[in-house]
């Protein structure tokens, strides 16, 4: 078993996230496409596997220009949006790219890594994306997350599938019983955090009343209601608690797909990826990583990436003995910097 | 140069295997590699990786293999590559005198930027905006309220075309040059009595503020508040200055994840408030001139906004509220009053 391991140290990326973010602020935006390369290459330089380490190849042109043009056709949306009330159908035009957006994407982002001289590769297909990234997350809206675990499943596997390293093609075949086993392991794991917050909110509203002593809203109107403290107090507890809850469960959950994911895939039909990051200890580090970031404006940042970055690399791992030396480089197409963009400015994340 | 050896390992053309190996020599734009068995071989060199941190360096030959070391300094000296930006920079950040410099003056450029830079070029991009793209958002303002919070007004004709005409007469004393200032009534439950101006002169008041008024200067004094707010164009500057925080945030927490930027959009939405109060206040400044200017009372408004905040179950200040309280607005529309006088 090769486990991955992360060489780099919060100390050290520090000093190159803040050259970054000040040489991004003085000129506009402009540094940071050299930023964002600088920042990969820090990250993928310093990730190891089996002796060698990984490398991220675009050029900071490649990715300013991408940049720009996603930049002007956001701006460019909102203004619609802002003008036209009825620019909002643009969401169905939309919804027909974003399968070719995300295939020339992911091939993009893909071609740009490297690990021993030897890049990663994507070749997608327009409708196998369209129903893994379009109808599927549809069905699992539409069923209130019942179908959440489906829609995983054909996400995952169709990465897998069509992802190469080299010349050596990777197989991804991931069970529907396991993933939904992690289903309902994440909605428990909301429920109590559900309860954890109402406890909080309880006790907050309990010492609220206790100072201000007074919920007698009988004959009270509306506004009135609206305008009482302690109903104000109890309002934030709950949209906050909900929030919360919300994306613990989403990033427990999502913890647990990608174990599976990992595990359920092989490269070259034979060498098997492992991962077996904890869900409860990875959504603790998600949360601790807020708070730290938020409480010092943002200065804990760096510690924070490598932090979450470096249990991810230790719980990652290829069952391969030195089959990985055998493999050698294809030529392909280098997908499209500005849907990547898209995908990154957007926010849009697949965990790879 | 001179023969200063750089041990790291060599990946032929293509493959993934690598081969321990010594670059022992760079001349003329050829380097001289050695493999583990001591055969030497001139190739030419492409290119080389920028230095980062303890990264490994990579060189990109010729032939298309690649050379790779950790050997940061010494790639550094035998390509003389010491003066290159990135090998500046990286000693930079790897400096912790440097670094703790840099911090300082980072958060303030970022400081400096939120309290002057934004504001200021929200104010020149609002200068630039062309009236027509102006007149184009406040269609689509309205036609979207219209919609949504907005019935038709259900003031007698006359009445409304009289509180046009004196709108009319208010407009021509202020200094708007590039939007045309019109005025027009809506019913609205939801939003109750108010008025306000879109960015491109339309200025919307609600029947049932115009109903709670006693005489024509108290709403006259509300319409030259709002024709204030679209002289100085307070309502395009807020515009381009809450886009530019979202910017803002976007670079300083873009890869922070999605809780960190929703906080920090909620914690920019707070701090917007305290922006906003700032234009009220200098809206209620000017409106006042004009008001003198029209020979109408400038206080009458206040009067007017009283009531309605009184019925409303509103009290005085709050860090919370963009208007500012009753109290402190008569008192500083009295001030300014006072200054405008001859001495």
């Amino acid at each position: 078993m090769n486990r991955f391991s992360f060489s780099g140290n919060a100390r050290e990326y520090f000093g190159i996230w803040i050259v970054n973010l000040l040489l991004s602020l003085v000129t506009l935006g402009v540094y940071s496409a050299w930023a964002k390369v600088r920042r990969l290459r820090y990250f993928y330089g310093n990730t190891f596997l089996d002796g060698h380490n990984f490398d991220y190849h675009a050029r900071p042109v490649q990715i300013l220009i991408g940049r720009i043009i996603v930049v002007v056709l956001l701006v460019g949306y909102n203004i619609l949006i802002n003008v036209t009330p009825i620019a909002f159908v643009l969401l169905i035009p939309y919804a027909f790219g974003f399968p070719w957006i995300i295939n020339k994407a992911l091939r993009f982002s893909t071609r740009m890594t490297s690990h021993r001289n030897i890049r990663l590769g994507f070749e997608g297909n327009y409708w196998s994306a369209f129903f893994a990234f379009i109808i599927m997350p549809l069905g699992a809206l539409a069923t209130g997350g019942i179908l959440a675990p489906v829609a995983s499943r054909e996400a995952a596997n169709y990465i897998g599938n069509n992802l190469r390293f080299g010349n050596a093609p990777f197989a991804t075949d991931v069970k529907l019983r396991p993933l939904y086993r992690n289903w309902g392991a994440s909605i428990g794991f909301g429920l109590i955090w559900l309860v954890v917050v109402i406890g909080v909110g309880a006790a907050i509203g309990g010492a609220l009343y206790a100072v201000w002593g007074s919920l007698d809203l009988q004959g009270a109107s509306g506004e009135e209601v609206v305008k009482n403290p302690l109903v104000a107090a109890i309002a934030i507890v709950s949209v906050v608690g909900l929030y919360a809850t919300f994306f613990l469960g989403y990033f427990f959950y999502q913890c647990g797909v990608r174990n599976l994911a990992y595990r359920a895939t092989k490269l070259q039909g034979e060498h098997p990826l492992h991962s077996d990051l904890s869900r409860g200890r990875y959504v603790w580090i998600l949360i601790s990583n807020t708070f730290v970031t938020l409480l010092t404006v943002g200065l804990m940042r760096p510690w924070a990436a490598v932090r979450s970055w470096r249990y991810k690399c230790d719980h990652t791992a290829i069952a391969a003995s030195a089959p990985l030396n055998e493999i050698v480089a294809t030529s392909e197409r280098e997908g499209n910097v500005a849907t990547a963009e898209f995908l990154d400015l957007e926010g849009i994340d697949f965990g790879l | 140069m001179a023969d200063m050896k750089i041990s790291g390992r060599l990946f032929a053309p293509g493959e993934a295997k690598a081969e321990s190996a010594e670059l022992i020599a760079l001349q003329g734009g050829h380097v001289t590699i050695e493999d583990a068995s001591g055969v030497a071989r001139s190739l030419g060199l492409s290119s080389v990786s920028d230095r980062l941190g303890r990264v490994h360096r990579k060189l990109y030959l010729s032939d298309g293999s690649v050379f790779e070391t950790d050997d940061n300094d010494g790639i550094d000296r035998l390509l003389g590559r010491e003066t290159h930006f990135f090998s500046r920079l990286s000693r930079i950040e790897g400096s912790g005198r440097a670094v703790a410099i840099l911090t300082v003056v980072t958060i303030a450029v970022i400081v400096g930027i939120y309290r002057y830079g934004l504001p200021a070029a929200a104010a020149v991009a609002a200068w630039a905006t062309p009236p027509s793209v102006t007149a184009v958002m406040d269609t689509g303002t309205l036609s979207t309220l219209d919609r949504t919070l907005f019935s038709p007004s259900d003031l007698p004709e006359k009445r409304r075309e009289d509180l046009a005409r004196q709108f009319a007469e208010l407009a021509a004393l202020s200094n708007i040059s590039d939007a045309t200032p019109h005025l027009i009534f809506r019913r609205s439950k939801v939003i109750g009595p108010n008025a306000f101006a879109l960015p491109g002169g339309t200025v919307v008041m609600t029947d049932e503020l115009v109903k709670r008024a006693h005489d024509d200067d108290e709403v006259l004094g509300v319409l030259a508040h709002e024709l204030a707010h679209v002289e100085k164009r307070h309502g395009l500057r807020n515009l381009y200055r809450v886009l530019g925080v979202g910017f803002m945030i976007a670079a300083v927490g873009g890869d922070s994840g999605q809780i960190v930027e929703d906080v920090a959009t909620q914690g920019a939405a707070l701090g917007n408030l305290s922006h906003s109060r700032h234009f009220e206040e200098e809206a209620d400044m000017r409106g006042a001139e004009l008001m003198l200017a029209a020979g109408r009372d400038p206080f009458a408004f206040i009067d007017l906004i009283g009531r309605i905040t009184k019925d409303e179950g509103k009290s005085g200040d709050s860090w919370l509220s963009t208007h500012p309280g009753t109290q402190s607005r008569r008192g500083a529309v009295a001030a300014h009053i006072e200054s405008l006088k001859p001495r």
